[in-house]
């Protein structure tokens, strides 16, 4: 394979795709805002945004204290870098979530124990079976309810194993003590799900 | 395959995009990745894909509600650079000492004439006894004030809807040009564009009289009218009175 193919690759997915149709992003227009300095904005953007980030947050880091920690060192980086935002790339919401789940990361990358379990971490994964489920979807937007879609076709391992990785950070080596099957194995599941993943969401 | 062209192999890179933004890739190999995505702009594009999918995830997260304090510590850390951190008297102080007739407030007053000149709060037409532009810390015209001792109200119109914090009030603080303490003159409205306060002619030469700028902070909610600010100021504008 040549660099060509791989150009290729990635700009014939862009052709194939084609151009973007975005519904209104409100954050992304906050976030405009806060890149010339609109103290305002920032504070809705905060308003509109922190209780879902705190989510992430919090079942990454495993506490209230901790999550919010990473929070505030997020929310000061979004603020900061509100320039470089590209609402052509990325949903607000979506560039958002990268920054408060990659200070999460360093987070527990950082750490050199994992912190103990808590009750966030016995909520396990009953959130989203119920979203996974057959219920009524209309409240979430297409991206969503393809994923779930998605989602719930994968192996049930295999499902487990990513949204485990996905929601709490668990690297593979924790997966596999927490569905208590070797190493292996579950660096297998978490593969064959994310190409089968792709495969339905193309 | 050599190192380099193994990462031209869409099915490796899509699933290292993939286990990246999963946060599953740690240590030495997702710094290396991090790198590759710089270089190499069709990682940089799959891990956008996979961020776009999996961050949808999200959506079905039951919210939490952070603590108050959270938000009080980040909009200390993105509105006050440490080494301009002044109490509120200070930066009174400093108000003060820069007279001017004509200020920025008044100039950007002078650009919202009808705005600003006739307030028909009431529905009734009525001169002001003063205007007042507050601006943000970066000099944003955010709402402006005007009154009437006569008509025995001040009207706070804002340029855009406020998101005010459940657990707090904007209060409307006059502060004396003789260097008095701020005094509130009342609580602004949540979810509202305007907000009037009725004044009696005894509250408005107790809340109002020499008073040299406005300001407004943001307190803990409460139901009787704070008597001193406990935050820093969001934004201030000079009083230019008409009488």
């Amino acid at each position: 394979m040549t660099s060509t193919t791989a150009e290729w690759y990635y700009s014939s997915k862009k052709r194939v795709n084609g151009p973007v149709v975005k519904k209104e992003d409100p954050y992304a227009n906050l976030l405009q805002k806060c890149a010339d300095g609109d103290q305002v904005a920032f504070s809705k953007l905060y308003s509109e945004s922190s209780g879902q980030l705190l989510a992430v947050s919090m079942r990454l880091l495993r506490t209230k204290q901790a999550g919010e920690d990473a929070l505030q060192d997020a929310y000061i980086k979004i603020w900061n870098k509100a320039g470089s935002f590209d609402s052509g790339k990325a949903a607000g919401m979506t560039w958002m979530t990268t920054i408060v789940r990659n200070r999460c990361l360093d987070i527990l990358r950082a750490q050199k124990v994992r912190p103990q379990e808590t009750d966030i971490e016995f909520e396990g994964l009953d959130f989203t079976d119920e979203a996974l489920g057959p219920d009524d979807k209309s409240g979430l937007n297409i991206m969503t309810r393809r994923m779930l879609k998605c989602m719930d076709g994968l192996q049930d391992n295999q499902k487990k194993a990513i949204l485990m990785a996905y929601y709490y950070g668990m690297t593979h080596e924790e997966i596999a003590a927490k569905l208590d099957s070797p190493l292996g194995t579950v660096k297998a599941w978490v593969r064959r799900g994310v190409v089968r993943l792709k495969e339905c969401l193309e | 395959m050599s190192g380099v062209k193994r990462y031209q192999n869409p099915d490796l890179y899509e699933q290292l995009a993939a286990e990246y933004v999963l946060g599953s890739m740690r240590g030495r190999a997702r710094a290396r990745f991090e790198s590759l995505m710089h270089e190499r702009p069709y990682i940089a594009y799959a891990v956008e894909q996979w961020e776009e999918r999996l961050h949808s995830l999200n959506d079905v997260l039951p919210a939490e509600k952070p603590s108050p304090e959270l938000w009080k510590s980040i909009a200390k850390s993105v509105t006050v650079p440490a080494q301009a951190k002044v109490s509120l008297f200070e930066r009174l102080g400093f108000w003060q000492a820069a007279t001017g007739l004509l200020s920025v407030a008044f100039a950007v007053a002078l650009m919202l004439p009808q705005q600003i000149v006739i307030a028909p709060a009431n529905g009734v037409d009525y001169a002001p006894a003063f205007v007042s532009v507050l601006e943000s810390r970066n000099d944003k015209p955010m709402m402006y004030a005007s009154g009437s001792m006569q008509h025995g109200f001040v009207e706070v119109r804002m340029a855009e809807m406020p998101v005010i914090p459940q657990d707090e009030d904007w209060v409307l603080w006059a502060i004396p040009r003789d260097g008095g303490a701020p005094v509130a003159v009342g609580t602004l409205l949540r979810d509202k564009m305007a907000t009037r306060i009725e004044l009696t002619e005894q509250e408005w030469k107790e809340r109002m009289e020499g008073t040299g700028v406005f300001g407004v902070t943001s307190e803990p909610r409460q139901s009787n009218r704070p008597v001193s600010p406990s935050s820093e100021i969001m934004y201030q504008g000079k009083c230019l009175e008409f009488t």
